[in-house]
């Protein structure tokens, strides 16, 4: 033991006169008077001295009380029953008598204690805590990344409700906050571009069958009579389509007419 | 790429190609063909009066055609005009103009044999074209016999028109 023993314990504490009143402490840093340098006064002696003493004094009790309880005599003075004395007076009534006052009084003094908790602790440790600096202490006495070893972020994150932590956050403004030019800029497309391979791209694509499908939901037979504009092939088309409607209304004519109850097989639905 | 070459027909048109035509689309068609064919002997007479005009100009005198001639004449390139339209394309220029084509029973193009007994048919015989008129499946008289069929088919050259391969079913 030397002359910093009060402060070898906790590690670096600096002199009084130098910390920030404001800060008032942390758990490792409780100030303590310093000893003059004749002052013969060790701590941790006196801390032992007290919890020796401390250890007698509640050993001694409960030996007592341990003597008194286990006692034969106090027993049996317990169980005497006196002669000639009403039953009420006797020792055992009066003990019992004792006894349930002290449970009543047990009782009240237990919920008194915890009213007196519940209204001070959080005064108190708000007190407390307000004076120590738990970061520090936890930055220094836990391991953080043992902690976090053992937390399964998986099953966290399993419970996240991330569809509404989504829906909570405005994109749009998130969005236009980003300078999608210099970020676009700074990407070279002609590299991403090279290393693709657009003949393996193109392979997958049935070309053919979807230049089909685009034809046949075009009209391309229309585009390419706009685009010529043949009055030639437009007057052909005209006659083509008023001679079927010729031929159609002359077999529906004569088929009424020959009272023909069957549909000419080649005469399909008007389109 | 047939549903392609198909695609080039007007939509209004596509559920007709394939299926036989009817009297008057025939009947437009054959009087293209018939002025054609009376266009070109007239023609052809002009050009033999214009031979003998270069040929021998001092005894050229005008001579008017007997009607023996020009029935016969008018015949005989009836036959071999329809003949060789239907046996190449299976198509007429009058054919061509009202979108349709003559097929066999088995949608194939004609032989030429068979195109030729059409043809004097249908010239011998033209009033048997009304037949279709009454047929369920449109057929003419020379179609019945010779189990031919006229079906609407606008696209310019026909999809299948090799031997053997077959024109749409109706």
């Amino acid at each position: 033991m030397d002359e910093a023993g009060p402060s070898s314990d906790v590690g670096e504490a600096r002199p009084v006169a130098e910390r920030d009143p404001q800060q008032v402490s942390n758990l490792v840093e409780v100030p303590r008077r310093s000893e003059g340098p004749g002052e013969r006064f060790d701590a941790d002696w006196v801390v032992d001295v007290a919890l020796g003493f401390l250890g007698a004094s509640i050993g001694g009790g409960l030996t007592v009380v341990r003597a008194v309880t286990e006692s034969p005599v106090v027993r049996s003075a317990a169980e005497w029953r006196a002669p000639f004395v009403p039953a009420r007076l006797q020792p055992t009534a009066l003990l019992a008598d004792l006894a349930v006052r002290g449970a009543r009084h047990r009782v009240r003094v237990g919920r008194g204690v915890e009213r007196l908790l519940d209204q001070w602790t959080p005064v108190v440790a708000e007190l407390v805590l307000s004076r120590l600096d738990l970061t520090g202490i936890v930055t220094r006495h836990v391991d953080l990344d043992d902690v976090v070893r053992s937390v399964d972020i998986d099953a966290v994150v399993s419970r996240v409700d991330l569809d509404a932590i989504v829906g909570r956050i405005d994109l749009d403004a998130a969005v236009s906050s980003v300078d999608l030019d210099a970020a676009v800029e700074g990407v070279d497309i002609d590299a991403i571009a090279g290393r693709l391979d657009i003949d393996r791209v193109i392979d997958r694509i049935d070309i053919v069958a979807m230049v089909e499908e685009v034809i046949a939901a075009i009209d391309l037979p229309a585009i390419i009579r706009d685009s010529t504009g043949s009055m030639a092939s437009e007057s052909v088309r005209s006659a083509r389509l008023t001679g079927i409607a010729a031929d159609d209304a002359i077999s529906r004519g004569i088929e009424r007419h020959l009272f023909r109850r069957r549909r000419a097989p080649d005469a399909p639905d008007r389109p | 790429m047939n549903e392609v070459e198909l695609s080039l027909v007007p939509v209004e048109a596509r559920p007709y190609q394939g299926r036989s035509a009817g009297i008057v689309t025939r009947l437009v068609a054959n009087t293209i063909d018939a002025l054609l064919v009376g266009a070109a002997l007239v023609g052809t007479y002009l050009g033999v009066v214009a031979f003998r005009f270069v040929v021998a100009p001092r005894d050229f005198t005008w001579q008017e055609p007997s009607w023996v001639w020009f029935v016969l004449g008018f015949f005989g390139m009836t036959v071999v005009y329809l003949t060789a339209a239907w046996w190449i394309s299976g198509r007429t220029v009058g054919d061509h103009v009202m979108g349709i084509r003559v097929v066999t029973g088995k949608r194939t193009r004609l032989r030429i044999g068979r195109a030729f007994v059409r043809a004097v048919l249908c010239a011998v015989f033209p009033i048997g074209l009304l037949w279709c008129v009454v047929s369920r499946d449109r057929r003419a008289f020379h179609d019945v016999l010779l189990r031919t069929s006229v079906v609407y088919d606008w696209l310019p050259r026909p999809a299948r028109s090799l031997p053997g391969t077959t024109l749409p079913q109706p």
